[in-house]
């Protein structure tokens, strides 16, 4: 596993790469002092792991996550932080107080070394498209998720934000629906219209509607509206 | 009544320093081992203090700056280049007695607001100045504050240390902080000699 360190205080950064030492299966890549630095280094090295810190001059730990297009595994990293600890607890998000005991972090490593083998196993596309096995990084207020796109079955446009459904969850993130849609791959989500993304594996019926589009129901009951420019393509797509 | 009061508004370390320090240290022990041994020593001092100062109304000047001296110092093994630290003392300040805690409350509070939001971090200058019995802290940090939009949570310290002042001296204290300019923020506080005071320093 190919991880990078992101933490603004050099020994901080020392210490958890000499507990790694331990640990044969991860293999850093990379060390960032500020969330510029790590989103520059992601980009360039592409790691499977970020081992995070949260509170760092400049941008925090969430705020790094939140421009990320596809999150790699992340293993928070805090000293303490109420906020922080709350979102963690709420989420069951993986994370290790500094100073980190060395069986922690053994737990969280071989805890990645499953979900690793997981995604591997998953076909991953050849371009660097999101496609259904990866995940975004949501922030809500207090509360935060990694969503596999998987269990996203629609984006809906609003004002400069994106609605994000999942579970019984509809978080905003801070995206132009465009942008998105020329990050996703196109296999696996359909542009239905200028408001919506759908996520094709959720879709479970499709009717005609006005105007030459269509009415797309998906799996727990939301419709959403293909407009008539877009209802050839979807047919093309939805057919053998 | 007041020493209830008191007792409630007293300063209390900040676990995320703790924790961070401890962290660093566990670090220097490979790199440093004998500057690992003096931040040992360093944090006990402020961890026996902060656990005193519960007993105590006032503590002397002399005893709070070796409590700054030995956090700032902590401090700069976790910023390294990026925290550097002056003193300018005068020597009348050691006839004074000062709330335990309070001026290293607020050159923890420069710290975080202030030095830790900076990329290339900065300075923290603690400045004393003994003018017809009164003794002035100056206490001046890189950053700027935003009026109004700060959190409740970042002015909690603050408060605190302005209710403590009215509490022990009443209106012969005084405290403000401000942007000096642009990229400098001043902490200042004035008390009066202790004399008046003092029987609080018995219980």
């Amino acid at each position: 596993m190919r991880a990078l360190i992101v933490d603004d205080e050099r020994l901080a950064r020392k210490e958890l790469m000499k507990l790694l030492e331990e640990h044969p299966s991860v293999e850093v890549v990379g060390e960032a002092m500020n969330a510029d630095e790590a989103i520059q280094l992601v980009n360039d090295l592409n790691p499977d792991l970020l081992f995070l810190d949260i509170q760092m001059p400049g941008k925090t730990g969430f705020q790094l996550l939140e421009e990320l297009d596809a999150v790699p595994l992340v293993i928070f990293t805090t000293a303490y932080d109420e906020f922080a600890l709350k979102a963690f607890e709420v989420n069951a998000l993986d994370y290790l107080l500094k100073p980190i005991q060395p069986e922690r972090l053994a737990e969280a490593v071989s805890k990645l070394a499953d979900k690793e083998r997981a995604i591997n196993i998953a076909l991953r596309g050849p371009e660097k498209k999101l496609g259904l096995q990866d995940q975004v990084f949501v922030k809500d207020g207090d509360r935060c998720w990694f969503v596999s796109l998987n269990n996203v079955r629609l984006f809906e446009s609003d004002g400069n934000y994106i609605k994000v459904y999942f579970d019984n969850n509809r978080p905003m993130i801070h995206k132009s629906l465009n942008a998105l849609d020329e990050k996703l791959d196109e296999r696996a989500f359909f542009r239905a219209s200028r408001k919506h993304i759908v996520n094709l594996s959720w879709v479970e019926g499709i009717e005609p509607w006005f105007n030459g589009g269509l009415m797309v129901k998906l799996r727990g009951g939301d419709k959403v509206e293909v407009s008539r420019r877009q209802a050839a393509k979807f047919k093309d797509m939805m057919s053998l | 009544m007041i020493e209830i009061e008191l007792n409630n508004l007293k300063s209390q370390l900040n676990p995320h320093f703790i924790f961070n320090a401890l962290n660093s240290i566990r670090a220097l022990v490979d790199e440093n081992p004998r500057k690992s041994k003096l931040a040992i020593n360093q944090l006990s001092n402020i961890l026996r203090n902060s656990l005193a100062s519960d007993k105590k109304g006032l503590t002397k000047f002399e005893d709070e700056l070796k409590i700054v001296k030995d956090y700032l110092g902590l401090e700069s093994i976790r910023f390294e280049e990026r925290l550097k630290t002056e003193f300018d003392i005068h020597p009348e300040s050691y006839k004074f007695l000062v709330p335990p805690l309070m001026i290293q409350t607020l050159v923890e509070n420069g710290i975080k607001h202030g030095i830790s939001k900076l990329t290339p971090g900065g300075t923290i200058r603690l400045t004393t100045d003994v003018l017809s019995d009164r003794l002035t802290v100056q206490i001046r940090n890189s950053g700027h504050l935003v009026n109004g939009t700060k959190r409740s949570k970042e002015g909690l310290g603050l408060k605190n240390s302005i209710q403590r002042l009215k509490l022990i001296y009443g209106e012969e204290a005084s405290f403000r902080i401000v942007n000096e300019s642009d990229s400098i923020v001043l902490t200042e506080l004035v008390i009066p000699q202790n004399r008046s005071h003092e029987s609080i320093n018995r219980r």
